[in-house]
């Protein structure tokens, strides 16, 4: 299984989980696990493009994923991280 | 930069801190930090740089102080209602510290003068609350090549970010998009938020004058005031980046 943290911004998506477990062999996949059990985390999540909304970056193992996110090979253990980027000072 | 017999006294706990010492404390002394905005994030950076003894604070902030501000900013009170940010800053910070030197500036921050307004700083204090001008105070550092210690919060969520040009990754190779216009809507935020953020944004400029501890280039710190956790992640130089294309296009980051 692989682990998705959901940021605190985006909880209210997510019936207030703080991670949520998937299977699936690429950080697309995984996030599309995701997108499945809290809808509303689309258009938080992705551009209308289908790619990654410029305000989030997505971490593997802690390790940002950028470029190719989506493509990003996951495996048993690892750890998703979707961050929003911040802006409020 | 010899310390007085009162600097002495006054920075005597931290001069017992070994990183820190006499020369740590001189260092502190010399040194010039701007701080970009004197809201919820400028406000507890300021005051630990001003009560740490950082020799010159460079402030600038164009508003005027609002009751709305009060549950964060605590730069400034109920009396400073209406009174100029940067003024009310300048008051409470002099009081705090007459040792040091407050140069204030009611002034926007624009591409056209970022040299004039951080001229003579040695590192920037960003604690601005728009994307589009975080842009601007971005390519500013890289022109001066000053450090930026870049800090953001939304509610109960925080983080920080040092960038050393020529160094490490900077605003833009973390943001991506710096041509994208962005509203300005209200962000909701608890003041022990900015409160935390502002001060590892201090403590990041601390570190920096006095040479001393592993800053946070290419990480981004997260805190997450509701877990109560905090989180460092990776961030890579990135490859075309428009601010600091000559350090990435320069080869092997």
């Amino acid at each position: 299984m692989i682990t998705i943290h959901i940021p605190l911004i985006l909880r209210h998506l997510s019936d207030d989980a703080e991670t949520f477990q998937v299977e699936g062999s690429t950080v697309g996949q995984c996030l599309e696990e995701l997108v499945k059990a809290f809808p509303g985390m689309q258009a938080s999540i992705f551009s209308k493009k289908g790619e990654i909304h410029h305000l989030i970056e997505i971490f593997l193992n802690s390790k940002t994923a950028h470029p190719d996110e989506l493509r990003r090979p996951t495996v048993d253990g690892d750890e998703i991280h979707v961050v929003t980027l911040l802006s409020g000072g | 930069m010899t310390l007085t017999k009162r600097e002495l006294q006054r920075y005597d706990r931290q001069i017992r801190i070994p990183q820190i010492g006499t020369e740590g404390q001189e260092k502190l002394k010399k040194a010039c930090i701007g701080i970009a905005g004197a809201g919820g994030l400028g406000s507890p950076a300021a005051l630990y740089l001003c009560a740490a003894g950082v020799g010159k604070l460079v402030i600038i902030d164009r508003d005027i102080v609002e009751t709305g501000n009060l549950n964060r900013q605590i730069l400034h009170s109920q009396a400073d209602e209406g009174k100029p940010k940067a003024v009310s800053a300048q008051e409470i910070l002099t009081r705090l510290n007459p040792d040091i030197r407050v140069e204030v500036r009611q002034a926007e921050i624009t591409p056209d003068n970022t040299a004039e307004l951080f001229s003579g700083c040695h590192g920037i204090v960003d604690a601005l609350d728009s994307l589009e001008t975080r842009y601007v105070l971005n390519q500013a550092a890289m022109d001066l090549g000053i450090p930026l210690f870049h800090g953001a919060v939304n509610g109960f969520e925080g983080q920080a970010m040092t960038v050393i040009p020529g160094q490490s990754a900077c605003l833009c190779c973390l943001y991506k998009e710096p041509e994208r216009k962005t509203d300005r809507p209200l962000i909701p935020v608890i003041g022990v938020t900015p409160g935390v953020i502002g001060s590892v944004q201090a403590a990041e400029a601390i570190k920096f004058i006095i040479g001393r501890g592993n800053l946070l280039t290419n990480r981004l710190l997260r805190y997450d005031g509701l877990a109560m956790t905090f989180h460092d992640f990776g961030i890579n130089p990135r490859p075309g980046c428009s601010h600091c294309r000559s350090f990435t296009e320069g080869g092997t980051p």
